[in-house]
Formats: C-alpha cells, structure tokens, sequence
C-alpha cells in the first residue's frame, strides 16, 4: 500500500509555513488568530481522514493550481493533514491496481471518507462522454457517493458544470450537485467554484470540515466566507466605479491610470467571491488588479455563458450614499408617540389637578359665603 | 427663630398617591442605572445641535426656580419685616432645599463626565469668566445654606433627646439662632446671583436663541421671574399642606404676598414686551411657528395669572391666588422652557423631543422630591398647625 | 403700616435692583465698545479657499489618520461616509448646489479669537493657547455640554453613545504632534492648496492679495473670519455667499465678550456681591431684634 501512495511530493514543511498557513487559513475562514492553535492540532491529528479524489471532465487544473501553491505549500499541508486514498494525477499506480484501491479505501472507510470530485459528469450518450475503466463518470460518482460523509465539488465544472457545460453543451455537462440531486443521492455537497478556485478557498473548507463540520453555506451550496461577498463589493476599484471613472479600451489612459474596468465587460458585479480580498499566488493578485476585466469564471450563468467582454448585470444591492453632505444637515431624531403620549398624559393631569383643586376652592369659599 | 408653632403633621405616609409616585420614581431610577452602564445616548434624545433637554432645563433651571419659596420668604420675613409670615418659612425652606439638592443631583447624571462636578472645588480648574461656573459654585453654596436654614426644624425634632447629644444641639441651635441674619442674608444673596445667572447662561449663545427670548436683560428677567415664581410656591404649598387660609386672618396674609407676586410679574410682562418690541422680534410672534405658539401661550398664561391676582377682592378668594399662582409659575417654566429649547435654533430644521427613559428619569426625580416633601413634613416639625 | 411697607418695599426693590440692572444695560454697548480680543503675532490658523477646494476628502482622510478616529458608516455599513461633524469627524466636506452656482466647504473647529467655548467652559476644559488654537483638556471636562450650546459654529460634539464620554473637536493637530512640526494634517494632504496652514496674520495678508488679483472671483470680496464672531483662526474665502455654506452671520464682536461684559460688571473683584451681602446682613439683623423685642413685649 505504501508503495501505491508514495507521493509525488514528499518535502517535508517548515515550522514557519505551518504557521503561516494556519493563520491564512484562519484569515480565510474569518475566524480570529486565536483559532490558529486548535487548527495546529488539528493539523497534527494522527487520525488522518480519508479522502478519495474523482476526475471527472476537468482539466486539471484545480489540482495543478493547489500543487503550484507555494509560500506555503499548500498541497503538501493538506497530503498531510488528509490521508489520501486515491488521486489519479498523484498517485504512482494505474490502471487495477489504483482501481483496487479505491475499492479497497471505499470498503475500508465506508461512509467515513470525504468524497472531492474535480471536473463536470456529462449526460449524454449515456454519460459515454467520461469513462474511467470502463464506467461511466455518473456510474463511479454513484458508487463513491454512497458511501462518503461529503463530498466537496471543487472547480466550477464540479460545482455546477463549468467549461464542459457552456453553449451548446454537446456532452450535457453538469455539475455534481445535479447529478446527485438527479440520483436522488442525499449528502452534504460543498461547492467550491472557481477556475481555478482559490486554493486557500479549498484548503479552509477542508479545515473546517475537519473542525467544525460543514461551513454555512449559501443558496448554492456554496461556504459564505468565501462566496458571501459580491466582487465588485469588495474590489479595490470600487471608487473608480462610483465616481465615473472607466477604462474605455485597453491600453487607453484610463486603463492605464487603473481605473474600473466596468465598461470593458468586468463581471464583478455579478459575480460573488473573495477574489479581491484574496488574490492569488503569492503576489496576491488578481485578474482585475493586473487590468483585466473578471469574467465571473465562478458563477454559474455568468462564467462561460456572457460574453467576456459584454457590459455586466449589477446585482449588487449596495448603492453610494448621497456623497457629498449638505451645508447644514440637522439630523433629527425620530419622535416617540408614546413618549409624546406621557408628556401629554403629565401635563394633563397636572392642568387637571390645578383646574380641580381651583373649582373646589372656589365651591368652598361659595359655601362659606353661603352660611353668612 | 422662628417661634412658630410647627408640628410634625403625621399620618400615614405611604398613601396611594405616594405608592403612584414611588412606581415612577422606580422607573426613573432603573433608567438611571441605563444611563450610567451604556451612556446618555441610549435614554435620551440628546444630540449635539440639541445638547441640553429635559433634565437640564426642566429638572435644573425650571426647578430651581420654581422652588424659589425659600428666597421670597427670606424676602418678606426678614427684609422686609413682615413677622406674621413666618408660618410660611419652614415648609417653603424645605421645597427649596429639596428642589435645589434634586436640581444639583440632576446634574450628576445629565453632565457626562459627573466625576469631573468636583472640579468645581478645584482652583486650577477655575474659569471665572464663565457664567456657569458662578453659577454652579452659588448653587452649591446655596444648598449648603437651605440646610443650615432648616436645621432648626431638624433640630427641634429631637428635642426629647438627653445627655452630650443634647448639649451640642442646643449649642448648635442656640448659634444658628445668634447668626441667622448672616445665614439669611446670604439666602438672599446667592438665589440673587445663581438665579440671574441662569438667565445669563443664555449670553453667550447669542443669536442661536430665538430674538423673541434673546436680549441682554435676560438675566434680569431670569431673576425677576423666579421672585414672582417664588412667592406663587409660597401660596401654593401653603394651600396644599393646609386648611388655614380659610381663616381669614391668614387669607389677609396670603393675598398680601398674592399682591407682591401680582406687582413682581407685571414688571417682569413690562420688562418682556418692552425688550420684544425694542428689538422688532414681535413680527416673529406672528409667523404661526412653535416660537409663536409658545411665545404667545406664555404670554397667555402671565396674564391670565395675573388677571387672576388682580385686585384686592378677587386677591381675598382662595381660589383666585391659587390659579393666579399656578398660572405665574407656569409663565415662568414655559418662559425658561422657550429660552432654552424651544427658542434654541443652532441651525435651522433642528427639532427634540425627549425619549421615554428621558421622561421617565425626569418625573421620576421630581416624584422622588415630593416624596420626600411629604415623608418630611409629615415627620419633622414643619407645618405651622392653628389652634381652633 | 401698610404704606411704610410698601414704601420700604419698593426703595429696597429699587436699590437692589439698580446693581443688577444698570449693568447689562451699560455692557452690551461697552463691550462691543471695549476691548474686543485682539489677534496676537503668533497665533497661526488656517486659509480655505473655497475656490479652489475639488472636493476630494483627501483632508478627511488624512484627519482621521492623523487623530486616529474611527469611520462612521452610512446606513448599509459599506462607506465611510459622515453626513456632518461628530464625535467620530473632526473634519468634513460638504458641497453646496444651488441655483447654477455650487461650491465645496470644509467644517472644522474655527479656532475663535475670542471663543465662545472657552468662556463658558466652567472648568477651563476648553482653552485658547499661545498660539491661538483652542485646546481641551480631559482632566478637567465635566461633560456640562455648556461649548456646545455657547459655539456659534456648533463645533464641539459630545460622544454621547460612549459610557464616559468626551467633547471631539478639531484642535489643529495640537493633539497629534503635527502642530509641533508646523504642520497640520489636512493642510497636509490638500492637492490644490485650498487649506493654507500658517500664520493668521500672514494669512490675511495672502487672503487680501487674492482677493486683489482675481476680483469677481471671491464674494464680496470678502474674508469671512477676519471679524466675523469677533474672528476666526480659520479664515474662509468663497465664490457663494457664506450663509448658503452654513457659515451663519454673525456680527463683529464675539457673544463672549457680552457674556464676560455682563459677569464683570457685576462681579468685578466681588465688591457688588459684598456691599449688598454687608446690606442685607444690616436689614436682616435689624428685622429680627425688632421681631425679637415684639415677641417679649
């Protein structure tokens, strides 16, 4: 067995990446610094969980950009903080002996293992579009998924169908959820979208997981630390947006001087992510930062389907407020009726008690005239 | 002394009345704990184009005014000789002592920073220019004063004690008995300058007071007005803690002080008019804003009191100097009222109203000083009680 | 009786009343009259040229880091975006739109000649150093909001969200060590040279000469601050009439000086107080052995 998952990778990391991969991995989670220890231990658990790596229709990608991580390493952290039972890119074996394997790991931590699925199941022609020894993608997604605990989709061909689905979708690419929707197949299913996903975006869902269980999620499945946010909510061009400032053409003054990137057909505004406030690599950047308009490749709908360069839908909610103020704004507190109410229930009674305690003065001093 | 046959008045004290009270003031006081743990933003709508409400101005300066019975009994009886109002002294002194120590309370809770009050004692701190400064040293001193004055009826109290503790109270009678002129000329003369200086507050915030208020005989109106106001304390007190006016010889009395409250007011409505119309602030009374509305509802209410109050014979019915006197101190609190927040303008469109726990603190610091009127007298040897 | 009452009545009335109002009567004229607060050498200050103000904020920005304050949100919680002064904005710009006219002004602290604030502070909370700005001190507040009421600007803000609250106000960057260097943060950061640090006298003098080389451009002609309120440490020139930018019309002198006016003809080294205090001690003394010799008779 050992042979079987010698890895392709086998640096040892540093105590400083550790840390320092700990505390992105916090950050990423939005979780405080203090967190950081228990994920260390957590980190260091001898009871590695078991993980079993699908490819599907993909690219690759998702793992070639976790493996290019470096400053920290980050597929070295999660090889060690996960037990990897089966990956087609890392592992030396092939063709039966991985297959047993993976029969093997399935038996072995039957509903106990976390399911990762990279790349989109196509439909059509019986799913014959995506075959791995023999059986068809839907047919393998189907007999892992039974057995797992969850299942993390990560990429935007697993989340929802990616490349593989765009226009006119010959393959009838679609994304994990669907197909185990489809399958009537009842697991937790993590979305990560992206391509590739940012993967500190993947390493904080499995931390995560690993400690708190399952991250809330949004409407798509998708963990609200990463995906909570609209882009263009969080770009470091927002400014530019709001006060009108455009790059009308690349390589024009404005795109020059790094203003918005809106009218070149910028998908920020309807594209939810932490791309902005991530960035990628170790230079953190980000398609937009290096001047070149987002194309929403996360979001379903947006990614593959819009035009790259076609003007962008807001669905952003968030409006500038007035911007300038006025020379004199009051600032008025709301009056409280009831408190109206006890004022005028005060200076009720009081005119009461006074008008009152006059009638019957007055009615006395009558009465005493009277007896004269 | 005042050689006044004074009687704790007995009774039962925790009538329904006082039970109400007592209900508000316990709202007041958990509003308190409120404004002390998360600050005056969360109890009040005090704002910074708004910065005094309420507490400042109805708990501070009305109230300090309205309990002036104490500097116009000081007036009466020992300026100007009238021996036979001494009866009125005692329970006036002590609505004043109540009303200013509840005035100097409400600023431990309405400043935000009431640690730093004791920096009133502080020469370094000193800033003599300020109005408020004299002010809140007069005050200070005047409750100092109030108490001294009353010790005499605390005293008196006890006098079926024995032993050492008797010596010193009869020493400590016997010196406040030998150095009263001193005590009560100092009661003239600090309510003299804290009440004008109240009016004076209002200087320095020149334009930002509506001109229908604003003018520099404000302090004298200030003071002018609480003497009015304190001899209607007088009047009323003494119809609420007692049956006695109805005898005729004390109705002879008590419509006397009607009549100096009658001329003290009409000179403060001459004083008022004659600076509005001076200034050509009258054409602001016409607009039909809240400035109008109040300013004329002031007005309203100063001659209606004193209509009332007029002549002799309609000076001789109770019920005509209690309305009169009601009506006067009313004219005095509105016209503060209208000084201080209703013809306070820093900037156009501004607009207050108290919140809930504000009003809520407010009545119950003054349910709390009625309270304690009413504990006291029906304790302590203060209302003078006729013999039939 | 009665008669000699009322007669004595009326005499001591008059007599107490003369100190009290003659005063106010005489001061308002000889304030205005008398010393009104002069602008010393080294007072500096600052020069906002409306004209050449963009609206950028940069001075805001550089305030806020300069003092450290934190952001005030506007409703949805995304933009630093204050509306006006507070506890948490020492300084703001705001922008007039009017009838085909618009201009930009930036509020803060007008550092008074003859302040306001100070005057009524009762505990010298609020005072005005050698160099002319107006400086609060902790220690000694007592969060009587007395400066808030007294300030014609409405400047000084209260932070009445906090348990133990604080007066906030611009204090030219006395507070933050900038002062120190000659320098002031939002003078700093201005790209166009709208807020001019330095020297208030020489800063009048730059004023006036602008206003000489660009006539029409400045309303009025006018430096609004040269004596307005008694005049200001921060002088404002502009191309719209200042009321419409909330800077109100006030007039020549300071409030203060008729406050303060007032409070020493009364007050002056307390001889009033003690004249009728030693009165009052006769009448009163007099009054009760007159009422003592009736009790025994």
């Amino acid at each position: 067995m050992a042979g079987n998952r010698r890895m392709v990778l086998n640096k040892p990391m540093n105590r400083r990446d550790f840390m320092k991969l700990s505390a992105t991995t916090a950050a990423v989670l939005g979780l405080s610094t203090a967190v950081v220890p228990d994920l260390c231990q957590a980190f260091a658990k001898k009871e590695k969980p078991a993980v079993i790596w699908l490819h599907f229709q993909e690219c690759t990608g998702c793992t070639e950009s976790l493996l290019r991580s470096t400053e920290p390493d980050v597929a070295d952290l999660i090889l060690n903080i996960i037990s990897l039972e089966y990956h087609e890119t890392l592992f030396a074996a092939s063709g039966h002996q991985i297959e047993d394997n993976l029969v093997r790991a399935m038996e072995r931590y039957r509903n106990k293992y976390v399911l990762v699925v990279e790349g989109s199941i196509p439909t059509k022609a019986g799913g014959n579009y995506c075959t791995i020894s023999g059986q068809t993608a839907a047919s393998i997604l189907k007999k892992t998924a039974t057995n797992a605990a969850a299942i993390i989709a990560i990429g935007s061909c697993a989340a929802w169908g990616g490349i593989p689905s765009a226009g006119p979708n010959p393959t009838g690419a679609q994304g994990v959820l669907t197909t185990l929707n489809a399958m009537q197949i009842e697991k937790p299913v993590i979305n990560v979208p992206g391509c590739p996903p940012n993967p500190h975006n993947f390493l904080s869902t499995v931390v995560h997981y690993l400690m708190y269980g399952v991250p809330t999620l949004d409407s798509q499945n998708r963990p609200k630390f990463a995906y909570g946010t609209l882009i263009h909510d969080q770009c470091e061009r927002r400014a530019h947006f709001d006060s009108g400032r455009f790059a009308n053409a690349f390589g024009d003054e404005g795109h020059r001087k790094g203003y918005c990137l809106y009218k070149l057909g910028c998908k920020g505004p309807s594209t939810y992510g932490n791309c902005p406030e991530q960035g990628f690599n170790a230079e953190k950047r980000w398609p937009v930062s290096i001047g070149h308009p987002c194309f929403g490749c996360i979001e379903k709908g947006v990614g593959f389907t819009k035009p790259l360069f076609e003007v962008s839908d807001m669905v952003t909610t968030a409006t500038p407020p007035q911007v300038y103020p006025r020379p004199v704004e009051p600032g008025n507190k709301k009056i409280s009726p009831l408190a109206t109410g006890i004022a005028g229930a005060v200076l009720g009674s009081v005119v009461t008690a006074v008008a009152t305690k006059t009638i019957s003065l007055k009615n006395s001093e009558d009465d005493t005239h009277e007896d004269d | 002394m005042a050689h006044v046959n004074a009687k704790p008045l007995g009774g039962k004290i925790l009538t329904p009345s006082v039970i109400l009270m007592l209900f508000v003031a316990g709202a007041g006081i958990y509003f308190l704990f409120v404004r002390y743990i998360y600050g005056i933003g969360a109890v009040s709508n005090l704002s910074n184009y708004m910065p005094w409400g309420i507490w400042k101005v109805i708990n501070v300066i009305v109230g300090a005014a309205l309990v002036c019975g104490g500097y116009a009994c000081a007036f009466t009886v020992y300026l100007f000789n009238q021996g036979h109002y001494h009866r009125y002294v005692r329970p006036a002194l002590l609505i004043s002592l109540l009303g200013y120590s509840f005035a100097g309370f409400s600023l431990f809770y309405d400043v935000g920073r009431y640690w730093g009050l004791f920096n009133f004692l502080i020469p370094k701190y000193w800033q003599g220019n300020s109005v408020l400064f004299e002010v809140g040293l007069c005050v200070m001193t005047y409750i100092g004063v109030l108490s001294l004055e009353i010790a005499p009826a605390i005293i008196e109290k006890f006098s079926h004690v024995e032993g050492r503790l008797r010596v010193v109270l009869d020493k400590l009678y016997a010196f406040l008995d030998r150095f009263l002129f001193l005590i009560i000329s100092l009661g003239i003369l600090l309510p003299t300058m804290h009440q004008s200086g109240l009016g004076g507050l209002a200087v320095v915030m020149g334009q930002k007071i509506s001109p229908l208020w604003q003018s520099p005989l404000i302090s004298l109106h200030h003071l002018i007005s609480c003497m009015a106001m304190g001899y209607g304390c007088v009047i009323v007190t003494e119809m609420l803690v007692s049956h006695d006016y109805k005898e005729t010889q004390h109705m002879e009395i008590l419509s006397q002080l009607a009549k100096v409250m009658f001329m003290i007011m009409f000179v403060f409505l001459v004083l008022r008019m004659s600076e509005v119309l001076r200034s050509g602030a009258m054409a602001l009374a016409f607009k039909g804003n809240l400035d109008s509305i109040s300013f004329w509802t002031e007005m309203l209410l100063m001659v209606g009191g004193l209509w009332c109050v007029r002549n002799d014979q309609v000076r001789m019915k109770p019920n005509n100097i209690f309305l009169g006197s009601c009506l006067i101190m009313a004219a005095g609190s509105l016209y503060r009222l209208n000084v201080y927040i209703i013809g306070f303008h820093p900037v156009p469109g501004v607009t207050y109203f108290p919140s809930v726990p504000e009003l809520s603190i407010s009545l119950g610091m003054v349910c709390l000083q009625l309270i304690f009127f009413i504990m006291i007298i029906k304790t302590f040897p203060i209302i003078a009680k006729e013999r039939r | 009786m009665k008669t000699t009452n009322r007669r004595q009545f009326f005499k001591r009335m008059a007599l107490a009343g003369v100190g009290v109002m003659a005063a106010p009567l005489l001061s308002a004229k000889s304030a205005v009259a008398m010393k009104l607060r002069p602008r010393h050498d080294e007072d500096v200050g600052m020069l906002y040229d409306a004209t050449k103000c963009i609206g950028c904020r940069s001075c805001e920005v550089a305030c806020k880091k300069a003092n450290g304050m934190p952001f005030e949100y506007d409703p949805q919680g995304i933009w630093d975006a204050p509306i006006d002064l507070s506890d948490k904005t020492l300084t703001i710009v705001k922008l007039y739109t009017g009838d085909q006219e618009q201009s930009f002004i930036k509020r803060q602290c007008m550092h008074c000649v003859d302040p306001a604030c100070v005057s009524g502070c009762p505990t010298s909370a609020l005072i005005k150093q050698d160099n002319g700005v107006v400086t609060w001190n902790i220690d000694a507040c007592v969060g009587c909001r007395y400066c808030q009421m007294g300030c014609p600007f409405n400047i000084p803000k209260y932070e009445f969200d906090a348990q133990y609250g604080r007066i906030r106000k611009c204090e030219m960057c006395a507070n933050n060590g900038l002062l120190d260097k000659g320098q002031t943060a939002c003078s700093n950061a201005c790209p166009t040279g709208a807020i001019a640090f330095g020297i208030q006298q020489d800063l009048i003098k730059t004023a006036k000469s602008r206003i000489r080389k660009n006539p029409g451009t400045y309303f009025q002609d006018k430096i609004y601050g040269e004596l307005d309120s008694g005049g200001t440490g921060v002088l404002y020139m502009a191309g719209v009439p200042f009321d419409k930018l909330g800077l109100p019309d006030l007039p020549e002198y300071s409030s203060a000086r008729i406050s303060e006016g007032i409070q020493h003809t009364i007050y002056q080294n307390m001889v009033a107080p003690i004249v009728i205090y030693i009165g009052l001690a006769i009448a009163a003394f007099r009054n009760i052995r007159k009422s003592h010799k009736k009790t025994e008779e």
